[in-house]
């Protein structure tokens, strides 16, 4: 006989069961037994047991009537898989609409970062940019949001991250597209670079301007971080133009065109400076000298800066252009460290100067 | 095919896992309604295994309701448990080894047979016939066998226990297991090639 044979007669012995009357008596009685010794319907010795048992029962019965019920009949397996798309799909239309610290902005991000995977090295720097105005959307929609001010400040930190990091790549993918594309499509990219660096630039000023009142120390210095990152990529981008312009065939009005905006945002940010310095009641009247001087020196370099422009040599007013902007950023710091020994106001109108209780930032 | 059925059973497998998980943690916390679904389930399972290994119905019969009582006591004293089947198959067994214990010797019965045909009405007089034969002369040739071959051809063969656990039933190896199991079957198809010759 051979062994499929045998274990099938064995099986047979598989009718060998007790009569339905003896299985019913027994259950009853064993029951009524078992009660009698002191038992009773599920009792939870305390609210957390009580909670884990359910969770457990919830999730088996949810398991069993869904994802069971899929796996052990095929058939069920595409409308199961039917229902998983449609919910994707409505997670996925909800999440465009999300903000940071929100569930699904998670499914947000995890859906740019495939994309930036895969897009091609030529597309990825205007791919990157293009994030830049959604965080852009995103930090005006946050400021207009009804969180309370630790979540927007929590919001404000990650989408900055998101920000700077993007920009960051940007940048770094100009450099790498420099030796190998046309001009024309490098000078492109440098520019859009130089515009997404100033609306972030604005953006930050703006988010500074709103929360400044209850930001922490640790968001300022961040938003500090980050305008240094825009100012360095807009510079980066500005160069690229003036470096490649003219093999790009873009016009000498152009080129033009970029460096006085360049020039105009430093010489706003000498102003605020002078304000500032103006205002604030400095410990130190050498400091406050020191400063002063600076901005004074990059006014002027600015100025020059103005007439090579005019004079249409775009590499030196870059030069001088480069140089005023150091000035500024040194007479920040000098008034910023001072600043942050002493105990200052905080400005009573926030539209017209930043804290000046840290490092300034413009 | 294969590799498809074989991951539909382990679902099916897991989700009686979890159930199980689910119940034993309930009957732990005094939950009788829990234990009732136990008893559904495993009841004829456990009546099969000591039907084969113990002389009457009657036996069998008490021996299995007082696994299930064992059990409960068993659970209400907070220790932990595994395997649900595997631990009520020990329980079986070692109600068994008592009883033998106690009466000694064993009487051979096969009235019981009439009971266990009748309910098969779909079969015509003489299948039947031929049904209470063949399982007759299966049933006294494990019942010929030695203990531990019965108890592997019972709960592998029979009953469907893996032979996983049956190795942890029987506190052997499960390398140890798979021999014997070959070998209980080995031995079964000898004894009942020897009845057919006689």
């Amino acid at each position: 006989m051979r062994k499929s044979t045998l274990i099938k007669q064995i099986k047979l012995l598989q009718t060998i069961k007790p009569s339905k009357d003896w299985s019913d008596k027994t259950r009853s009685i064993l029951l009524a037994q078992i009660r009698a010794q002191g038992a009773s319907p599920a009792k939870s010795a305390n609210a957390l047991s009580a909670v884990k048992a359910y969770g457990l029962t919830a999730w088996s019965d949810f398991y069993r009537a869904t994802i069971g019920v899929a796996f052990s009949r095929p058939r069920n397996a595409f409308a199961a898989f039917g229902i998983l798309a449609i919910m994707g799909f409505f997670a996925y239309t909800q999440a465009q609409h999300s903000l940071p610290g929100e569930p699904l902005y998670s499914v947000k991000q995890t859906e740019e970062t495939i994309k930036v995977a895969f897009a091609s090295p030529q597309d990825r720097p205007s791919f990157e940019l293009s994030l830049i105005e959604k965080r852009i959307q995103e930090l005006e929609m946050l400021r207009g949001s009804g969180l309370d001010a630790a979540a927007k400040e929590r919001g404000v930190k990650t989408l900055v991250d998101s920000m700077s990091e993007n920009l960051k790549n940007a940048e770094h993918n100009l450099d790498s597209l420099k030796s190998q594309e046309e001009p024309k499509k490098v000078v492109h990219i440098a520019s859009l670079v130089k515009e997404k660096a100033g609306d972030y630039r604005k953006a930050l000023k703006e988010t500074l301007v709103t929360q400044s009142a209850t930001s922490s120390k640790d968001l300022l210095e961040k938003i500090g971080e980050a305008v240094a990152t825009a100012n360095s990529a807009g510079t980066h981008a500005l160069e690229v133009i003036v470096d490649k312009g003219a093999s790009a065939g873009i016009s000498e009005s152009e080129v033009a065109a970029h460096l006085n905006a360049s020039v105009k945002e430093i010489e706003e940010d000498a102003k605020t400076l002078k304000q500032t310095v103006s205002m604030a009641a400095l410990s130190s009247p050498d400091k406050k000298r020191e400063t002063l001087e600076k901005s004074k020196e990059a006014t002027k370099i600015l100025k020059e800066a103005k007439e090579s422009i005019k004079q249409k040599d775009f590499k030196v007013a870059l030069l001088k252009l480069t140089q005023g902007k150091e000035l500024i950023h040194a007479a920040q710091d000098t008034i910023g460290a001072s600043a942050s020994s002493t105990d200052m106001n905080t400005p009573t109108d926030a539209t017209s100067t930043p804290n000046t209780k840290i490092k300034l930032i413009f | 095919m294969y590799i498809a059925k074989g991951y539909f059973y382990r679902k099916l497998a897991m989700r009686q896992h979890i159930h199980e998980r689910i119940l034993l943690y309930k009957i732990q916390k005094g939950d009788t309604e829990s234990f009732g679904k136990i008893y559904d389930f495993y009841h004829e399972r456990i009546y099969r295994y000591v039907y084969l290994k113990l002389p009457t119905q009657e036996d069998a019969e008490d021996i299995s309701a007082d696994t299930f009582l064992r059990a409960w006591q068993y659970l209400q004293e907070k220790k932990v448990v595994r395997s649900l089947q595997a631990f009520l198959y020990q329980i079986a067994r070692n109600l068994v080894v008592d009883f033998y214990r106690r009466r000694g010797g064993k009487v051979e019965s096969i009235d019981e047979l009439e009971i266990v045909v009748a309910d098969r009405g779909d079969l015509s007089l003489e299948e039947k016939m031929m049904l209470k034969s063949d399982i007759a002369q299966v049933e006294r040739g494990i019942r010929q066998l030695k203990d531990i071959y019965r108890d592997v051809v019972i709960l592998h063969y029979l009953n469907d226990v893996p032979l996983k656990e049956v190795a942890r039933l029987i506190e052997k190896s499960q390398g140890a297991t798979r021999v014997l199991a070959h070998r209980a079957v080995k031995t079964l198809r000898d004894i009942l090639s020897d009845t057919k010759k006689a």
